[in-house]
């Protein structure tokens, strides 16, 4: 019987309570402009950020399991109190589900599960994918290693790494499956976070289900939502930082927004460009609220400044003091100013270009920014858009503005995106990037829907259904569509064998390595293998960007008289689509014990 | 007779106002359709597209 299913359980559900534990303290004291479900989204969203943000500081020093496992244990049993004490008061009310929002719930509930069950697939996947390359690289190399540092051959391991550190306390507590499991989780925060914000701006409780379903059926939100990606957890900090500023007022709020603030920026470098235009946002609406609201919340201003530079310098300082530079890989700007260690000049002008090319998008011209509307809704594949974000944001968000225009929240949000848009397109046009955008555009959407609905004669209200259902319809197709294979790899061992052996580049020569004895240290030559399907320490002494992490070495196939210094016991050597073989047979010192088609694994003699 | 006209004139300009939200949902979801379902990429080239969905 496959106890892996049962043993991601455990662990989602011990982060999860954990995450509570951690949080409660901070959220469950929110004010009376907090719906009590709202505190306890609030308090398993901060929690799990804060949480990711303990165990990061104590893996500077030590990342053992039993650690993971104290701190967790520890705080699941805090969780497990302060939710108990919950249910005891009945502080939120049982949960119920009004008859308008029987069809929206069960939608989310279909996305939750199909997220869930998906998830419980088997990673598979080359290079080029960012599961495989270094979302879960960085936490399987730190639990080998004991301690939390950037991987050397794949710089984006440097990233903030909030999500990441979560994936590594999901693989030591609940095994192989946890992390992809867990998106079932932190996909259900995000669509918490966006019916918050919509019942904020005035929805009641079944326009806030419809604007959580209409999110969780957009393909590019499910796309930067599942596979470990974090861009779903990194728009459920922001709508969370938006959520909690509209309503902040004591000292404890503007503490938590800053702590949302932080967790943007340690969670994604973007969060850098965000934080900035959040605080514009904020300006403008506390500027329009009355002189008294302003002078409090310029006092909240530093409080909030304070945690969140408290919650994201962690990351960026250890950046900094190991790596040369607190953002790693260093923007353009920034490269003359740091010497970014690993990573030659080349290197990183091939990375800027890589990154350039993929975010263009169709241009970034005036012309380009006038139909980004029109093109991020039909032409979705040009900003990797996995099937795109439906109708709703083109069709109806106009209406739902121009029917809320006299709102001061309104106005906010309107701020807020069009400087989110602004950065993005100037940036790197990556659909997922955007998702907190189209979560906000979803919300004057069901505005729009709903004064269609009030105010809107036979055929605009028959034309507006016929467009959310065409929408919501078409995106719950397409995920679907994507998520066939998982869900059959899931339910079949044999599909699952298949799928591996097809999917997961050289899997032949890990599985040799993996259930080797002798096999130690592997030398990995060739920079497009992905060392994530690797049990065994190894040096890549090229990486996939570039990386130069042995002294002296330039080029892989220079590391081979290295090899002694680096208690080398067995060298993986491919012939792949970025270079041939690069050891030479007869090999001096090498003997050569597995050969599969383009790949050869010798041993150190 | 003036004041009937600018009266009737306002009503036409008020009636072809609320008629817009309608009709700017069909046009999003008549382009939506022909992209899609009729899989018309030579409807998309008289966009100013570059590739389809």
């Amino acid at each position: 019987m496959n106890l892996q299913p049962l043993h991601a359980a455990f662990g989602v559900l011990l982060l999860g309570l954990a995450a509570a534990g951690v949080g409660y303290p901070l959220a469950g004291r929110l004010g009376t402009a907090f719906h009590p479900r709202e505190r306890l989204a609030f308090s398993f969203l901060g929690g799990w950020g804060v949480l990711s943000l303990l165990l990061y500081l104590i893996g500077q020093v030590a990342f053992l399991r039993w650690v993971i496992f104290v701190v967790t244990f520890g705080f699941a049993a805090l969780g497990l109190r302060f939710l108990w004490g919950v249910r005891r008061d009945r502080e939120v009310p049982e949960p119920w589900v009004e008859k308008r929002a029987l069809l929206p719930a069960a939608l989310v509930v279909f996305i939750l599960s199909l997220t869930a069950v998906a998830g419980l697939a088997p990673v598979v996947g080359d290079w080029g994918s960012d599961t495989v390359a270094y979302h879960l690289l960085g936490p399987k190399v730190w639990l080998r290693a004991g301690v939390i540092r950037p991987v050397a051959d794949n710089s984006p391991t440097a990233f903030p790494q909030t999500a990441e550190t979560m994936y590594a306390a999901l693989f030591a507590t609940g095994g192989p499956l946890a992390p992809c499991f867990a998106d079932f989780l932190t996909l259900g925060l995000l669509l918490a976070m966006s019916a918050s914000l919509a019942m904020r701006c005035g929805l009641d409780a079944p326009g806030g289900c419809w604007v959580a379903a209409i999110v969780a059926t957009m393909p590019a939100v499910f796309s930067g939502a599942h596979l470990t990606f974090v861009d779903g957890l990194y728009a459920a900090f922001f709508l969370a930082a938006v959520r909690v500023a509209l309503d902040a007022e004591r000292h404890l709020e503007w503490a938590l927004f800053g702590v949302f603030c932080g967790l943007l920026m340690a969670t994604k470098y973007t969060g850098m460009l965000a934080v900035p235009v959040l605080a514009v946002g904020l300006v403008f609406l506390r500027r329009k609220s009355d002189q008294e609201k302003w002078q409090r919340a310029s006092a909240g201003f530093a409080f909030a400044g304070i945690a969140a530079l408290l919650v994201a310098a962690p990351y960026y300082v250890r950046n900094w003091l190991l790596l040369g530079c607190p953002i790693y890989p260093p923007p353009p700007g920034l490269t003359h100013v740091c010497h970014a260690k690993y990573l030659s000049t080349q290197a990183l002008l091939d990375f800027h270009l890589y990154i350039q090319q993929r975010g263009a998008g169709l241009g970034r011209g005036p012309l380009a920014l006038l139909l980004l509307p029109f093109n991020l809704t039909y032409h979705t594949a040009n900003f990797h858009g996995a099937g795109g974000i439906g109708l709703v944001p083109l069709g109806l968000a106009p209406i739902g503005i121009f029917a809320a225009r006299k709102s001061l929240t309104t106005n906010f949000l309107l701020i807020l995106t069009i400087l989110l848009t602004l950065a993005w397109f100037l940036t790197q046009q990556e659909s997922r990037f955007l998702i907190h955008v189209y979560v906000i555009a979803t919300v004057f959407g069901v505005i729009g829907w709903r004064h269609c609905e009030l105010f809107g004669g036979r055929v605009e209200r028959a034309v507006a259904g016929l467009l959310v259902g065409v929408s919501v319809l078409y995106g719950v197709f397409m995920i679907a569509k994507q998520e066939v294979n998982p869900f059959h790899a899931v339910f079949s061992a044999s599909y699952a064998a298949k799928r591996n052996a097809e999917q997961v580049p050289y899997a032949e020569s890990f599985a040799y390595l993996n259930h080797e004895p002798s096999a130690k240290e592997v030398l990995i030559l060739d920079r497009s293998v992905p060392p994530f399907y690797l049990e065994k320490n190894y040096v890549k002494p090229v990486g996939q960007w570039e990386e130069l992490t042995v002294p002296g070495v330039t080029r892989p196939s220079e590391a081979l008289p290295e090899m002694g210094g680096l208690s080398i016991t067995h060298v993986l050597d491919v012939n792949s689509e970025v270079a041939p073989f690069q050891v030479s047979q007869p090999a001096a010192g090498l003997q050569l014990v597995f050969e599969a088609k383009n790949q050869r694994v010798y041993r150190v003699e | 007779m003036k004041f009937t006209f600018q009266k009737s004139l306002f009503s036409l300009t008020t009636r072809l106002f609320s008629l817009l939200p309608a009709a700017w949902m069909l046009l999003v979801l008549l382009i939506f359709l022909a992209i899609r379902v009729l899989g018309s990429h030579s409807f998309e080239s008289l966009l100013p597209f570059r590739k389809a969905l």
